[in-house]
């Protein structure tokens, strides 16, 4: 007689995880494949994970080493703000991370001139691991998060404050926004190229944009319509 | 029934209120049991039963840990439960609440005592015996253990665990086949058994262990198979490798093999099956392999990997038995799958094959020829793919982590750092290489620097609680306690000491990490205390066990139970223990060589902040004592403090040698393989001036490891101290000496003969050099500018650099008063020999190096 037996989460036949959806989510890199990129061998596991208190260490870290800005700390508190999970992320290459989007929303509120926006702050990837689709698919993973919002994780309770409901409370889910800027420093045609790639459009010069760095300009990068970037069917104006 | 004595009767009233007393008492409602306590004594105040019961239930009621108001109480329910035995000396009840209280105190004497006379009094009282037979099974008194067990059996036959019970405690007491034999009459008499699944399940796999213990394989095997045929036990894991034991020890070939192949595909994971399998296949992997047997194990190897494409086990495995070429080849394959998957531990994994140093070799040169195809192609496949950059990354990470391992013959720290400080360019975001610099200037010798770079590591993220622990081990190496608790802190419970609740949680490496911090610091109370605490840990798992021989009976889990007691018998073997112990015993021998160390010497400043600090705990506690008594409040009641904070009672000790006697006794039976265990003894004993039991701890030591380091300068010291006028020994004792002494100390040469042959045989080993130099001092204490002579070779270019042995060095030279200039050229030249270590140099310049790293790191945090 022999008995079979089933392995299943064990070494020899390890659980699938990458259908969980949750602090960790796992992405498949996507856009840029041929026209002369070499296949990476063997395959590597991408993943992507909220910003936290407790890693915004790595994300200093990240930006510091790419970005000539240095930020403040206002910066590093407001990126990690409950409403802005599912835009702000760091993005793990083989479990090491290697780069980070810090994003903020403007015009949000009703009867505002412009159409609600995303503005893209920061978005870094570590040298080594570009040319990777890295970025764009850390970029198309916020643009995505912004066209289809989704409730928010509750906030985490004060250890040093007295906790109200209002500070317990989640945010309702924002609404949906299809239009995102980005600013590029003139010169940097690098990061021009990269996110005239993905559907975004010059639209102006910001003057003295930079306070601290050469040249201080900004070139406005904008995309107005979000879902076609994403390849989804464009929804008529105004409803949402 | 016995007429019952005069001075016990109660009239009925009383009595109804003594039998509530009863069953308060076991109801816990302890308020109401001394109430009813004291309505019987107003009545009768030399009723000794009642005032047992109300001692015990006093005891019962106090707070565990104890508060400074329970005090008096618990002092009270002791004279009080002696004052019961003087009342009534005759009553089981009275000598049983002795007992209890002795247990509660853990003085295990007392109690045995109390309840033997306990049970003199009322030999069928059952509470009564299974408390005495848990308090004789925990002293390992198996014997009357066993006949207590017989009699508990005879007044309750009809409970299941009285049978099994005794199967356990013949079988502790050294006879399985007695106890096989009570559990198989137990089931021919048998008619349903009531057990649960579990129960039967866990009899059942203990009763196989019996049976192999008992060297009745064949039995042990038929019950399994009837076990797995009636479905008490299932077929997987635990119940298949005692079918593979047995069927290897029965010499059933084919079937143990097969049954290790059934293991295999539960877990191929395991390295024991493998070696399991290849044991009964005919290849003992434990002594040394012919060329055939080897080409046999890679073979059958390199099929299992094949069959378990997943498990890294057989690859790993076969790497310590191939050789040259075979091994290049598995090796490289090895490697670059662990860099391709980015194993951070894989150096922790391969190092294991360093022990042969043409492995280690081989293994650096395939690295190095990793990374420097990475750098040129970026791919380790063909040209049209790319490797992922980590590959890279965690090749530099090896590379480094290897070039500066303390195998190797010449550690390049200085490369190493060069090869981080690359790594750190492509990835700064990988805490691993800035854990494995701090590695590297920690093997260079320069603990600051270590601690900063660990600190640049946690910060990269402070929910790592391992990243956490590591920065604070590092601090504590370069001697900073204060920083180190201030990070464990985030870690620890929010209303303790961080030490508290570290000790509370028996975190031995803190406990030892902060000893010798202190240590290092001078600061010999401090460090004495921590190794007490973790003395203490130990006595504490083995009091912990008590509650298991009773539990593990109800429960029927036999085999842990088994297993716990021969842990617990060998608990101080344990490295934890061993560590503290040694370290404990050095300082209480530092202390008996100069007793002015446990004065404190405090400059003014010092002097002026204990004070205040005194001065303001004092108010501290004064405004609490005023507020509890203002609001009266009982939850305020703090806890009793440590009556010895600092350490300094321990570091008085009256009798130093004796301590560390005491703490030395448990090493002598359970870790008598290590050599360290007989020096430690031997400094002891010479110190109590017991020659022949010094002279016993070398004879040990010098056949465990005849050439030896450290014995070799014992044997010298040995040798100089009874040869001194002031030994004046008997003469018997004289001729056992020396002829002992002769085996392992030639008497036709002298020791300064011995010394140079000894230094000439070893003189590229810095341990054997520096017990060479000790010696030399030992021999002709005068003659300093010999002794640096042997120093100096630590400082040669073909001896391995060893930064610990030459701060020793140093500092010994200090101490038996070598002028400083000597000692500054000496210094000098072991700078220039390791120049990364720091700790070298003299202070002026750890100083200033000091301040710059804090510069630095302050830099750091505000550029981040």
């Amino acid at each position: 007689m022999t008995t079979t037996y089933s392995t299943t989460g064990t070494v020899s036949s390890p659980l699938d995880l990458s259908q969980l959806r949750g602090e960790h989510t796992s992405i498949n890199l996507t856009g840029g494949s041929g026209k002369g990129k070499k296949e990476v061998k063997p395959n590597v596991k991408v993943t992507l994970t909220s910003l936290t208190v407790h890693n915004s260490g790595t994300l200093r870290k990240i930006n510091s080493v790419i970005i000539p800005i240095v930020y403040s700390d206002k910066f590093y508190k407001d990126v990690l703000d409950p409403t802005l999970d599912d835009v702000n992320k760091l993005i793990y290459y083989a479990d090491i991370p290697v780069g980070a989007i810090c994003c903020r929303f403007e015009n949000l509120a009703k009867g505002a001139k412009e159409p609600p926006t995303l503005v893209i702050l920061t978005l870094a990837i570590l040298a080594p691991y570009r040319s990777l689709s890295l970025g764009s698919s850390l970029l198309l993973a916020s643009l995505k998060a912004a066209l289809h919002p989704t409730t928010p994780p509750p906030p985490i309770p004060s250890d040093n404050k007295a906790n109200t409901r209002a500070s317990l409370t989640v945010a309702p889910p924002r609404a949906k926004v299809n239009r995102a800027l980005a600013h590029v420093q003139v010169g940097n045609d690098e990061a021009k190229r990269f996110y005239e790639k993905l559907g975004f459009k010059e639209s102006g010069i910001a003057k003295d944009y930079y306070s601290k760095v050469e040249p201080r300009d900004a070139i406005l990068m904008v995309c107005e319509d979000i879902a076609s970037v994403l390849g989804e069917k464009t929804e008529p104006n105004g409803s949402s | 029934m016995a007429q019952i004595p005069k001075h016990r009767q109660l009239p009925d009233k009383e009595n109804k209120l003594f039998r509530e007393l009863l069953t308060q008492y076991e109801l816990k409602q302890y308020k109401k049991g001394i109430k009813a306590a004291d309505t019987i004594l107003k009545k009768f105040p030399n009723h000794g039963e009642t005032l047992a019961l109300k001692a015990l239930t006093l005891h019962s009621s106090l707070p565990d840990p104890l508060t400074i108001t329970a005090v008096p109480k618990k002092e009270e329910a002791e004279t009080m439960a002696r004052l019961a035995i003087k009342k009534d000396i005759t009553s089981h009840i009275t000598w049983h609440v002795l007992g209890i209280l002795a247990k509660a105190r853990k003085d295990w004497d007392e109690a045995s005592r109390a309840f033997a006379m306990a049970r003199k009094q009322d030999p069928d009282n059952i509470p009564l015996i299974r408390d005495s037979i848990a308090l004789l099974t925990h002293t390992r008194q198996y014997a009357p253990a066993l006949a207590a067990r017989h009699h508990y059996l005879l007044l309750r036959p009809q409970i299941r665990s009285s049978w099994l019970a005794l199967m356990i405690a013949h079988q502790l007491n050294g006879d399985p086949e007695e106890a096989l034999e009570i559990y198989n009459g137990y089931r021919t008499i048998l008619k349903n058994d009531g057990a649960t699944a579990p129960e039967k399940s866990q009899v059942l796999l203990h009763v196989i262990r019996l049976c192999i213990e008992a060297g009745q394989e064949q039995e042990g095997l038929e019950k399994l198979r009837q076990g797995i045929r009636d479905g008490v036990i299932s077929p997987r894991g635990e119940v298949t490798q005692l079918k593979a034991q047995i069927l290897t020890s029965l010499g059933r070939q084919s079937e143990a093999l097969e049954t290790y192949r059934e293991l295999l595909d539960q877990n191929a994971d395991n390295l024991e099956y493998y070696r399991g399998y290849l044991k009964s296949d005919g290849i003992d992997l434990t002594v040394s392999l012919d060329e055939e047997s080897r080409a046999k194990v890679l073979e059958t190897l390199s099929k299992f990997s094949e069959t378990f494409p997943r498990s890294a086990a057989p690859r790993r495995l076969a790497l310590d038995f191939a050789q040259s070429d075979k091994f290049r080849e598995l090796a490289r394959a090895y490697i670059v799958r662990g860099l391709e998957r980015g194993v951070p531990s894989l150096f922790v994994d391969v190092k294991g094959v360093y022990t042969d140093a043409t492995k280690m070799t081989a293994v650096g040169e395939i690295v190095e020829e990793i990374v420097s195809k990475l750098q040129k192609d970026s791919t380790l496949n063909d040209a049209d793919s790319i490797s992922p950059p980590t590959v890279l990354l965690w090749a530099y990470y090896y590379l480094a982590l290897h070039l500066s391992h303390p195998f190797n013959p010449n550690p390049n720290h200085t490369r190493a750092l060069e090869l981080l400080n690359i790594a750190l360019e492509h990835t700064p975001t990988l805490p691993e290489l800035y854990m494995a610099k701090a590695k590297v200037l920690k093997r260079a010798g320069d603990p600051l620097g270590a601690a900063h770079e660990m600190e640049k590591a946690r910060l990269l993220d402070g929910q790592d609680r391992f990243l956490n622990g590591k920065a604070a081990k590092y601090w504590l190496r370069a001697g900073n306690v204060q920083k180190a608790e201030e990070l464990v802190v985030m870690f620890t419970k929010k209303d303790l000491s961080p030490v508290q609740d570290l000790t509370d949680l028996q975190c031995l490496w803190f406990l030892q990490e902060e000893g010798d911090a202190y240590r290092r610091n001078n600061n010999l109370a401090m460090a004495l205390k921590r190794y007490q605490t973790v003395v203490k840990v130990f006595q504490e798992y083995e009091d912990d066990q008590y509650d298991f021989h009773t539990y593990c009976m109800r429960r029927m889990t036999f085999s842990s139970y088994i297993s716990l007691m021969r842990y617990e018998d060998q608990l101080r073997s344990h490295p934890g223990y061993f560590k503290g112990a040694v370290a404990a015993i050095e300082v209480y021998l530092k202390v008996h060589d100069d007793p002015s160390l446990t004065e404190e010497k405090l400059t003014p400043e010092e002097e002026a902040e204990r004070k205040k600090a005194a001065k303001k705990a004092q108010k501290a506690e004064q405004k609490a004592k005023k507020a509890a008594a203002a609001t009266g409040d009982k939850k305020d009641d703090p806890l009793v403090p440590d009556e010895d904070p600092n350490g300094l009672n321990l570091l008085k000790s009256e009798t130093p040698v004796d301590d560390a006697l005491k703490i030395w006794k448990p090493l002598e039976r359970l870790a008598s393989k290590r050599v360290e265990v007989w020096t430690t003894g031997y400094e002891i004993f010479i110190r109590k001036k017991l020659y022949l039991a010094a002279l016993r701890c070398l004879n040990e030591a010098s056949s465990l490891s005849p050439s030896h380091p450290e014995v070799h300068r014992q044997i010298i010291h040995f040798h100089s101290q009874i040869s001194s006028p002031s030994a004046s020994l008997p003469e018997n004792v004289t001729s056992v000496i020396s002829s002992t002494l002769e085996t392992i100390l030639p008497k036709s040469s002298s020791p300064a003969v011995v010394n140079k042959s000894f230094l000439e045989s070893n003189a590229q080993s810095p341990s054997h050099i520096f017990a060479a130099g000790q010696s030399a001092l030992v021999i002709n204490p005068e003659d300093i500018k010999g002794a640096v002579e042997i120093f100096t070779k630590l400082a040669e270019e073909n001896v391995p650099s060893n930064v610990e042995l030459m701060e020793k060095t140093l500092e010994s030279l200090t101490a038996k008063g070598a002028e400083e200039s000597v000692v500054s050229q000496l210094r000098e030249k072991f700078v220039k020999r390791v120049e990364l270590a720091w700790v070298l140099r003299d202070k002026q310049e750890q100083d200033k190096r000091k301040v710059e790293l804090e510069k630095e790191a302050a830099g750091e945090q505000l550029a981040v």
